[in-house]
């Protein structure tokens, strides 16, 4: 697994808190196979664009939620306890009980996203309910790798104002994507 | 958008984020500052408090809810973490009940039973029962606004602990004013009021805590 090389997850979620853009992408790029893992194995029949919607929804959640773990505790048990209840709620949105327990961190293995690209998930109907501004620098940086400095000069912004814009972006994306499934 | 891009877009989002744990508590007690001022404009002081103060039914009438308010606090804080567990917090939350249920049980055990109804009914009970309600509907409000910043995993338990905490403050507030002294009075009224909020904090909690 990947652990072995790359630094703990707690040093990698420190880093980022203190804007670590690198050590951040990192953090959730290791753990998306986890919350991949987990929704894969209650998801069975699901379909894995579903499931890999569920793993989006997770991830935005810790995104807006990362100011809730203490430093000085252990990184893992936020982690999964963000992981369990967002996948519980996901599963409930869309009609499924699924039981999740802090051991089912241990058995499940990671998964990897697999040969079947999401484009046609939830995440892309959702983007464009955004307000267009918004919706353009999500998409820019996240599908063009564009960076604020490029956007802040395209689109004739302050870096600033590309910065609150994309934070914004995410939190309405998060709150949306709560909304749209009921 | 596939999961690699939307991570792309977050890590990028590097506003930096102040611990909840930090700020949480700052909000929840403006929150219940402001409750206390509000009804410190509207009600104000009995006239004779600084006399009676230290005689044993008002000390105990004005030291619960500021116990149970507390507890209150902690544990709310404390379950804003998503892994955390209420642990020793549980204990604290009984000691306030503990003193109402002692102070009651020592009174109505020198009290005749003919006078128990009116030692219950007081003269203020209706006042008593909704300016604790009202003031703590109020404060659990804006409680349960701070409270949006955690990520609670128990967002009724949390909402419940809202208003526990505002119902309490509520009660501290009112006990400033409350010419009633009777632990029969207060154990009664008061509880009731607090019992009030905290129903409806645990309601609205399971709604506003979700995320």
């Amino acid at each position: 697994m990947r652990s072995d090389r790359e630094p703990p997850l707690d040093d990698l979620l420190r880093a980022a808190n203190r804007g670590d853009r690198r050590a951040y992408a990192t953090f959730l790029g290791a753990a998306t196979p986890i919350v991949r893992g987990i929704a894969r194995s209650r998801g069975a029949g699901l379909g894995p664009e579903t499931c890999e919607d569920i793993v989006q929804e997770t991830l935005l959640a810790i995104h807006q939620k990362r100011q809730t773990w203490r430093e000085d505790a252990p990184v893992r048990p936020w982690l999964y306890a963000i992981v369990r209840f967002k996948v519980v709620d996901a599963f409930r949105a869309r009609g499924r009980r699924v039981h999740v327990s802090i051991d089912d961190f241990a058995d499940v293995l990671p998964a990897d996203a697999g040969p079947d690209p999401t484009e046609r998930s939830d995440a892309e109907r959702v983007i464009s309910r955004l307000d267009p501004r918004s919706a353009r620098i999500v998409r820019a940086i996240g599908q063009e790798g564009a960076s604020i400095a490029e956007l802040s000069a395209t689109l004739e912004m302050t870096e600033t104002a590309v910065r609150v814009a994309l934070h914004r972006g995410l939190r309405k994306l998060a709150v949306l994507r709560e909304g749209m499934i009921e | 958008m596939k999961t690699e891009q939307l991570i792309r877009a977050m890590a990028a989002d590097t506003t930096p984020v102040r611990p909840a744990e930090a700020v949480l508590p700052l909000t929840l007690l403006a929150a219940v500052a402001f409750g206390a001022l509000v009804f410190a404009v509207t009600m104000g002081v009995r006239p004779e408090l600084a006399e009676v103060f230290l005689t044993a039914p008002v000390l105990l009438k004005q030291t619960f809810p500021i116990v149970m308010a507390v507890a209150a606090l902690g544990a709310v804080v404390r379950l804003s973490r998503p892994e955390a567990r209420l642990d020793g917090w549980t204990w604290a939350l009984m000691l306030a009940p503990a003193m109402v249920v002692a102070a009651f049980w020592v009174t109505a055990s020198t009290t005749p039973i003919a006078d128990w109804p009116a030692a219950i009914m007081g003269e203020t009970a209706l006042d008593c029962f909704l300016s604790v309600s009202i003031l703590g509907l109020l404060t659990l409000a804006g409680a349960l606004w701070a409270l949006r910043r955690g990520a609670s995993t128990h967002p009724r338990l949390s909402g419940a602990l809202a208003g526990l905490l505002s119902g309490s403050t509520a009660a501290a507030a009112f006990a400033v004013f409350c010419t009633e002294d009777n632990p029969m009075f207060w154990g009664v009224w008061y509880i009731l009021g607090i019992g009030v909020v905290t129903g409806i904090g645990a309601i609205e909690g399971r709604r506003r805590l979700r995320w």
